[in-house]
């Protein structure tokens, strides 16, 4: 993405995120007499959003195509880690801490390392000592619950 | 009473070995992102209402003290602000720790939060009644623009384009809107969703947009991992800074002490407003501010004082007036009044011998906290050793603990998660999130008191302008738009 484009995509998100917290704000109730409202600091932070964003895409209008560096990214890589954030915090209640954590972060650093440096019994104990411990540390040192789940721990 | 209060701290085996567990505990809770020090004597509170009235509050001295200091642990070695207060650690810490240089900073970091630390101790102790009297002249035409000047810093943040930066800001302040008002209590923004009455907390931004962002960014670059890996060995004499050359920085030290001594007696504002002023200060008055953001120590110093400096100037309306400023010296009220230690302007005459014994107890403290976090430097800097693609899931699992316990809610657990998306989001689209957070921690300070000051004058603006306090900050603020405006521009031209 070029970053003209870069730059449109912002102000034209700004300005819709804008345009919405004004509407949103006109819903809020006046209550007390003497007071502004609860309405009236979000209504001057959406026209300052509003502003902002125009600013930014006349800027952007001017500016000229400038085809930017190409990143050398790992598409695999960042969506699996991104699947895998989604689950584990979906399943951190519903699954328990221990269970959902070990998975977690076996997968994880599974993903994260590099295909020559993968050491299977070590990711393994890690991701099992590492839970244990903070589920150790958390419920009995400092009497902290951590979610049980479905299986009672 | 100073005998009696000797006696009962320095002399007491007991309670010296409390405070060390108190500051090695809040150490811990400090470098962990989503545990705070709040937090540790939130836990250690019923603990110590069986305790000596001396003992209890010694433990809550220790707690306090070493749970603000340990935030520039994560700071500095992962980049993830352990507490809130020391996100502007971060700014500097953490380029210093990429150059190699993360031995360097942690013993500075180390060593100027004990300066901090003493040199507000020392006001609390000599001048307190004095500061006292002077928070009573701050009301909220003050704070507003004192909040207003804070968000200033903004502008000085926001790297290379200083709109998206504004825009982040904006969409913090944004973020600080949701749920229950101020002043009247309306509800507002929370979309039917009754877990969004109590608005967002800090703690889950802060590791969202650190902590989830940065492993996932790690994921789409994992391919770079070994190569980044290079190893530094880390040989530090002292603190690594001389005797001399950090004498040098005197006028940034005794700047930013006082800022935090300042923000810490002025009740409700924190200890994450006063490093972000008095890095913004500090790089102001430099003669060399483009440096800054590059790993110098000079932001270093001006963030770890003064969110040090905040803890003996938070206890200072609470001792004298019995005024909680936040909530660490509120749970702390709570300590000293299940021990009958009822603080206010009699405290001295009735309960002096305490008040000395906490003097003493954050002294001592203090100097536990040096000697701890030195010794244990060599332990923390080994923590870089570890390979990131096993160090990163870890801290990704010890910040969604911290997240779920701060309000035992899976809700949070979740919106650590969107946060992390929105972060990536920022940066795919190159707008800087540090903005977005002190907007979110600045908003509704503004916001409030913005709308009580005019409830006081029915409606007139003028007030702002008319008070000289509060027309200082907001001169101050102009100013430093301006001059970055300036400098943006002239950048734009030439570029």
């Amino acid at each position: 993405m070029t970053n003209k484009k870069r730059n449109l995509v912002v102000s034209v998100l700004f300005l819709a995120f804008g345009i919405f917290l004004f509407v949103q704000a006109m819903g809020v109730k006046h209550m007390m007499k003497n007071d502004v409202g609860s309405g009236f600091f979000p209504k001057v932070i959406a026209v300052a959003i509003i502003a902002v964003s125009l600013i930014r895409l006349i800027m952007a209008l001017k500016e000229e195509e400038k085809e930017a560096k190409k990143a050398n990214s790992d598409m695999l890589g960042g969506w699996m880690t991104i699947v895998l954030v989604g689950l584990y915090v979906l399943a951190f209640n519903e699954v328990g801490f221990l269970i959902s954590t070990v998975i977690y972060l076996f997968l994880q650093m599974l993903v994260l390392t590099p295909t020559e440096k993968r050491s299977l019994p070590l990711l393994g104990t890690i991701s099992v000592a590492a839970p244990v411990f903070i589920y150790a540390l958390f419920v009995y040192a400092i009497n902290t619950p951590l979610p049980k789940g479905l299986f009672g721990f | 009473m100073v005998n009696q209060a000797i006696q009962m701290v320095l002399l007491n085996p007991i309670c010296l070995g409390l405070i060390l567990l108190g500051v090695v505990i809040g150490i811990i809770f400090g470098s962990i992102p989503g545990l705070s020090a709040s937090m540790a004597m939130i836990l250690f509170l019923p603990m110590s209402f069986g305790m000596e009235p001396m003992n209890g509050i010694s433990l809550l001295v220790g707690l306090y003290l070493g749970g603000i200091s340990g935030g520039l642990i994560s700071a500095i070695l992962l980049k993830i602000p352990g507490t809130a207060s020391s996100i502007a650690t971060v700014f500097d810490g953490g380029p210093m720790a990429d150059k190699g240089e993360a031995g360097k900073a942690l013993g500075v970091g180390i060593l100027t939060s004990f300066v901090g630390g003493l040199l507000s101790i020392f006001a609390l102790m000599f001048i307190s009644p004095y500061l006292a009297k002077v928070t009573l002249a701050f009301t909220s035409a003050e704070y507003f623009s004192i909040a207003v000047f804070a968000l200033t810093i903004i502008s000085s943040l926001s790297g290379d384009s200083l709109v998206n930066g504004i825009l982040a800001g904006l969409f913090g302040i944004a973020l600080s809107l949701v749920g229950i008002a101020p002043v009247d209590g309306a509800i507002r923004f929370t979309f039917g969703q009754s877990k969004l009455y109590g608005g967002f907390d800090t703690v889950v931004i802060l590791i969202g947009l650190y902590a989830v962002t940065d492993i996932i960014r790690t994921g789409f670059q994992r391919r770079d991992i070994i190569n980044q890996s290079t190893k530094y060995t880390y040989t530090l004499k002292g603190y690594g800074i001389g005797f001399k050359e950090y004498l040098g920085h005197w006028r940034n030290i005794i700047q930013s002490a006082l800022i935090g001594l300042g923000i810490g007696i002025l009740p409700g504002i924190g200890g994450s407003t006063s490093s972000l002023l008095a890095y913004s200060a500090a790089k102001g008055s430099s003669k060399h501010p483009e440096k800054f953001g590059t790993g110098i120590v000079d932001g270093l110093i001006a963030s770890e004082t003064a969110n040090n400096a905040v803890i003996g100037g938070s206890l200072i309306p609470l001792i004298t007036m019995g005024i909680p400023g936040n909530v660490a010296t509120a749970i702390f009220l709570g300590g000293l009044t299940i021990h009958g230690i009822s603080p206010g302007p009699l405290i001295f005459q009735k309960s002096g011998q305490y008040v000395y014994g906490i003097f003493i107890a954050l002294l001592v403290a203090n100097v536990f906290m040096i000697v701890c976090e030195r010794a244990g430097l060599r332990v923390f800097v080994k923590m870089l050793d570890i390979p990131k693609y096993i160090l990163l899931p870890v801290v990704m699992v010890c910040c969604v603990v911290g997240a779920y316990c701060s309000n035992y809610s899976i809700f949070d657990v979740w919106c650590v998660a969107i946060f992390g998306l929105v972060g990536l989001a920022f940066k795919f689209l190159k707008i800087p999130a540090t903005p977005m957070i002190i907007g979110f921690i600045l908003g509704s300070m503004t916001e409030e008191n913005l709308r009580q000051a005019l409830m006081q004058t029915g409606g007139d603006w003028s007030i702002f302008i008319t008070r000289p306090i509060s027309l200082i900050f907001l001169v101050i603020a102009v100013f430093s738009v301006a001059m970055t405006v300036r400098k943006q521009v002239s950048k734009l031209k030439k570029g």
